[in-house]
């Protein structure tokens, strides 16, 4: 127990303690009315006391603070019966529900990719889920990178502090494609009876600056398929099937040369904009085309590496930005809405 | 790499079609157009005229009143009577006969061209009006020199449009280089060419001074070469020129170079820019004088010392290490390989001999050079490429045919190639005919087949089964038989291919069940008012002290973008408490979020299954806020949402929630929630989660309400997920209701009771009846050592209606079993 030389002071601390004892939010007790009377009458003590009251009811707030920090560090308060299905002495108007449905929403980028999964899974194609922190090997090597070749510059990756067993740095992987090697390598047995028909969905990161128009966490999609004698009509085709299903429309198609070191030959696949027909508008910046997805058959050393022999087996893998779908079809004007954890945005996607 | 159509023109044999044409067919068959800009409308209102006359303007220290002949090919412009234009200018050289280049008033300065589009007019400058301007290199877009105004020398027509003189009239198409990280060729107009006259059907011949033929031999022992380094440095020449004189080139290079958004230097300089920029071969020139001694001049090729200082042609001084590779005398560093030159032996006017570096570096070496210095040149764009060694040879040839016609009088007085005789490999690649037909998807005509190949310069033997591919000396990127099929694709165009469906069998896509999980709580959870968020998956390391998580556990980002984005996260919730207040901010009182994502922590190790990476665990966070007033009740109301989504998943009768636990990694989690208020999430043994209500600190951390509860739990939960949850049978006959109350000590857990009296109502019932129990109020008065609590009874019995009597006596049996468990009192 404290002592105040004060009476006024002692007299105000006894209440103060009790106070506390009831109070829920100990941190209330620094704004109760007998702690802020007490400093204001500091004013009005003789000028002869006034330097020994102040000091005294520093003395007393500070006691409540320490008193404070010691509840927030260690004291068990206010135990609750976390057992119980509601709490003690409510109404039942009071007791828990759930908000109302009106403002629920679905993220929509999730909303996006449910919707592309549900089309490749009617195709036939299952889902791999991608992995948010990788290797180097899985990253580049797997993929045909040369060890310093320029192309693995086209992807600003952030690198971990921590090491892999091989001496590289960990990274944020900056594509879905790092899980091409593990899904070769694990079904490689199964394309004697089947083919390979996946896609994977995923979180990329890239290190670059943000604006409205680039984020450093994006989503992709990426997709493989191996089996045997594929061409590249077959790639072409799936493409413009899954888009035309996507778009729900006949949308026209063509291609471009491109260079990944994973595919051989890639290109980018082109498709006529669905929001003006091909006539032009701000979603293909007047130009009637939209670049959608790259793409290309899978080179042969990528195969190799995963234990899958070229000569008998071929394929073709693809990967697409998902942001830059949802912001075409909403018309979102800034990328960084998506984690920015808005609900004046969010609720719109319901 | 940019390209000039009337350039690529002269390289092939057959007239080019129209440029938008070409420029579709170009991003459709060789690589993406990043832009095409039409000189025609850059040089627009530029024209060349002749400074007639100029005066000084009175009160000014440096304008001039010039007057300027267009020889009359501008119309409505004011002319005075001689016919001249009268131009206000402030530069230096403005002198009489002068011939330059003129603005006219409504003419948009090139320099500013598709930029800020800057536009002249007519305008009084110290009351004397100037009709457009004459105009500097800078302005022109021609050099960066902005000293005076763009000098034609004296020979030079004038009165035309600038874009009638030295092929101006141009059109250049900008491909992304992206395109050609693995098409060394295409950095020099020569590859480009033979890639448009290829897809254009047409076929490719090279210049015929872009040969490895006649190679002249000049031998006179003034120069040596040292490779110490011959796995990085697999070629090289080094020629000796001589009586050189350096001025500047003469037009049409100096324009061809200006079109191609080179800056025109020297005629000898110029001279190594234009051959670079048709073969894609950098070449480098040092002066003789600078690096001789006795008349000799020695060079080391080595990697450098560490620390080795060395100052570049671009002013910037470098300190080396042993991974950079460095052309050097026998004391120094004169430049820094495949990079850049040096400033100290770099060619002056008065340079009188040269020494002409044509040499293949390692590619991943020059890489690592210029990153690490942060230095980007025209030979890092195309030495990263891997260059071919052996195309040297054809580069030399060609730059000894441009020197002579640039710098007549030069001589060629010494050359050192590698010691070892050159030979040049030709790589051949075999191609089955199936294999191209699979790919393919349609068997093409052997004779279509060699003509697409030989378009493009690749000479080819056919038999039955196969085709062999000679590949030549200035290929690097052809290694293997799809290689070879992407050429043929390519350049046939992969849209006239045949688009054959894919066939397959009736079984259906196998769904993933982590996705079916996340897809169905999405569902409960929004109609339900919560809230679906994504944050990122990197946190700061404040965040981590808010929830009072170690980041030792967390995995650092070395090259984070800010502080704020440092580690990644170690949890789901603390993204989203991050979130809470911004929108309460914004007026939202109330709401529920929740997020799906990938955990990391270093406590998880390495997963061998996904190749030794670290391990991760999926997780779903929900988090409760509320900022209005009323009674805390944010623990139960998290609870609530926690206990409706796993009934969707029959899951609640086996999930349980525990006061204490064993498991390292929750104890630590539990740092963030308030004690007394949390509970573990327990499913058989294994802690998989954590619910409870967030403490005075994180709160205050985060700037949270009081009112914030959540939960965390493995996403693996739910794959134990029931297929059919339980179900009740239907009375056919009335059922009786009662409130029971039962007042217990206060320190007896709702959980006790309620288990208690579970239990003996299905020992006791289940045979007969059918029943339901569900709390309706727990009241606990203050300062008592009871509370009680309220169930509402409801009972039926299979077979027949109860009375009042019947359901008494059922109680009074209930009471009488329960009381042998607990201590209670019925009121």
């Amino acid at each position: 127990m404290e002592n105040f030389k004060n009476k006024l002071i002692q007299a105000a601390y006894l209440e103060l303690k009790q106070e506390f004892d009831k109070l829920e939010d100990k941190s209330k007790i620094l704004r109760s009315h007998t702690l802020t009377n007490l400093l204001k009458s500091i004013k009005d003590q003789p000028v002869s006391e006034r330097a020994q009251f102040g000091k005294e009811v520093n003395q007393l707030r500070n006691l409540f603070q320490s008193l404070i920090n010691q509840t927030n560090n260690n004291a068990i308060l206010n135990q609750i019966d976390v057992t119980a299905p509601f709490g003690d002495n409510l109404t039942s108007s009071d007791q828990p529900h759930l908000l109302s449905f009106e403002q629920g929403s679905i993220h929509p980028i999730n909303q996006e990719l449910e919707e592309i999964i549900k089309i490749f899974n009617l195709m036939g194609f299952e889902v791999e889920e991608n992995l948010e922190l990788d290797d180097d090997f899985h990253m580049f090597d797997a993929l045909n990178f040369p060890k310093n070749h320029p192309a693995r510059d086209d992807y600003d990756n952030f690198l971990l502090e921590d090491l892999d067993n091989r001496g590289h740095h960990l990274l944020a992987p900056a594509h879905t494609s790092s899980m091409q090697h593990r899904i070769l390598k694990d079904n490689k047995d199964v394309l004697f009876n089947e083919p390979i028909a996946k896609i994977i969905p995923g979180r990329v990161f890239r290190n670059e600056n943000i604006d409205a128009r680039h984020e450093h966490t994006f989503y992709q999609l990426e997709g493989i398929y191996v089996g045997r004698n594929i061409s590249i009509g077959n790639l072409i085709s799936t493409l413009e099937i899954f888009l035309n299903s996507y778009f729900k429309k006949e949308l026209n198609f063509h291609t471009q040369p491109s260079y990944f070191p994973f595919t051989e030959p890639s290109f980018e696949f082109v498709m006529s904009c669905p929001y003006c027909d091909g006539v032009g508008c701000n979603v293909c910046s007047l130009s009637g085309w939209i670049e959608i997805i790259g793409c290309g058959m899978i080179h042969p050393n990528v195969l190799t590496l995963a234990g899958i022999d070229p000569s008998k087996f071929n394929g073709f893998a693809w990967g697409g930005g998902i942001d830059r779908l949802v912001m075409m079809k909403y018309g979102i004007e800034d990328v960084r809405y998506f984690e920015s954890g808005k609900l004046n945005f969010l609720r719109q996607f319901k | 790499m940019k390209l000039s159509v009337k350039l690529i023109q002269k390289l092939v044999d057959f007239p080019l079609p129209p440029v938008n044409e070409l420029v579709d067919v170009i991003s459709r068959q060789l690589g993406e157009v990043e832009k095409v800009i039409d000189l025609r409308e850059k040089y627009n209102k530029a024209v060349v005229v002749q400074i007639k006359s100029y005066q000084k303007i009175e009160g000014s220290d440096h304008l001039n009143l010039c007057q300027i002949d267009d020889k009359g090919l501008i119309k409505n412009i004011k002319r005075n009577s001689a016919g001249l234009i009268q131009v206000v200018c402030g530069a230096p050289n403005v002198r009489e006969d002068l011939i330059t280049v003129w603005l006219q008033p409504d003419a948009i300065v090139p320099s500013t061209y598709l930029k800020e589009n800057f536009k002249l007019s007519a305008r009084p400058i110290m009351n004397h009006t100037s009709y457009g301007m004459l105009a500097s290199p800078k302005e022109l877009d021609f050099s960066e020199e902005h000293d005076g105004i763009y000098e034609f020398g004296p020979e030079q027509n004038y009165g035309c449009c600038l874009t009638d003189i030295y092929d101006l009239d141009d059109q250049i198409i900008e491909i992304e280089n992206k395109m050609f990280t693995r098409r060394p060729d295409c950095f020099g107009l020569i590859g480009i060419a033979r890639e448009i006259s290829a897809i254009l059907g047409h076929r490719f011949h090279s210049p015929s001074y872009y040969t490895i033929s006649n190679i002249e031999s000049y031998k006179n022992h003034k120069l040596t070469v040292n490779n110490k380094i011959p796995d990085k440095v697999l070629n090289f020449d080094f020629l000796l020129i001589d009586d050189l004189e350096i001025r500047p080139s003469p037009n049409w290079l100096k324009f061809n170079l200006i079109k191609l958004g080179l800056r025109p230097v020297n005629n000898l300089v110029d001279l190594t820019n234009w051959v670079m920029y048709l073969t894609s071969q950098p070449i480098h020139a040092y002066d003789f004088s600078l690096i001789e001694s006795d008349g000799r001049a020695d060079f080391v090729i080595r990697q450098a010392h560490d620390q080795e200082k060395l100052s570049l042609i671009n002013g910037k001084q470098l300190q080396l290490s042993n991974q950079d590779i460095v052309i050097a005398s026998k004391t120094r560093a004169l430049g820094l390989a495949g990079v850049m030159g040096g400033l100290e032996s770099q060619i002056a006017n008065n340079t009188k001999a040269s020494v002409i570096e044509l040499a293949n570096f390692d590619y991943g070496s020059i890489r690592l050079t210029a990153k690490k210095h942060g230095i980007t040149s025209e030979a890092v764009t195309r030495f990263t490429k891997q260059q071919n060694p052996d195309q040297i040879l054809a580069v030399r040839q060609t730059f000894i045919m441009f020197l002579r016609q640039i710098i007549p009088n030069a001589k060629l007085i010494d050359e050192v190639v590698p010691s070892s005789p050159r030979q040049i490999s030709k790589p051949l690649i075999k191609v089955s005919h199936k294999q191209i037909e699979t790919i393919l998807g349609f068997k093409m005509e052997i004779d279509d087949l060699l003509q697409i190949l030989n378009s493009a310069e690749l000479k080819t033997n056919s038999s039955k089964d196969s085709l062999e591919v000679e590949i030549p000396f200035w290929r690097t990127d052809l290694s293997v038989a799809e290689d070879i099929i992407e050429e043929i694709s390519r350049i046939y165009g992969y849209d006239k291919l045949p688009k054959n469906i894919l066939s397959r069998t009736v079984k259906p896509a196998k769904l993933n069940l982590n996705l079916e999980i996340r897809q169905k709580i999405r569902r409960i959870l929004s109609s339900s008012g919560a809230n679906e968020l994504l944050t990122y998956s990197f946190v700061s390391t404040k965040l981590l002290n808010s929830l009072n998580l170690d980041e030792k556990s967390a995995y650092k980002i070395n090259n984070a973008l800010s502080p704020e984005l440092n580690f990644y996260r170690l949890n789901i919730i603390g993204g989203l408490l991050d979130k809470v207040y911004l929108n309460h901010r914004a007026g939202y009182d109330k709401f529920v979020f929740y997020e799906f994502g990938q955990v990391f922590d270093k406590s998880f190790g390495l997963s061998e299954k996904l190749g030794n990476v670290p391990n991760f665990v999926n997780r779903l966070a929900v988090v409760y806020s509320s900022n209005l007033k009323d009674k805390d009740d944010s623990f139960y109301q998290i609870k609530y949402y926690f206990k409706y989504l796993l009934s969707f998943f029959g899951l609640d009768q086996n999930v349980q929630l525990k006061l204490n636990c064993h498991d390292k990694y929750w104890q630590n989690q539990a740092k963030s929630y308030q004690k007394g208020r949390l509970a573990y999430i327990y499913y058989d043994d294994e802690c998989c989660g954590l619910i409870g209500s967030i403490n005075n600190l994180t709160a205050k951390a985060f700037k949270l309400p009081t009112h914030v509860a959540a939960f965390e739990i493995n996403l693996s939960l739910f794959t134990r997920y029931k297929l059919i949850t339980s179900y009740q049978k239907i009375s056919k006959y009335p059922s009786v209701n009662r409130d029971l109350c039962f007042e217990v000590d206060k320190n007896m857990t709702y959980i006790e009771l309620f288990s208690a009296f579970k239990t003996v109502l299905e020992d006791h019932l289940k045979d007969d009846y059918l029943f339901s129990i569900q709390p309706l109020d727990i009241y606990q008065p203050s300062k008592t050592s009871y509370k009680r609590v309220t169930f509402h009874f409801e009972i039926s019995h299979k077979s027949r209606t109860l009375n009042d009597q019947d359901v008494n006596q059922i109680i009074d049996n209930l009471v009488g079993r329960l009381l042998l468990r607990i201590q209670f009192k019925l009121i």
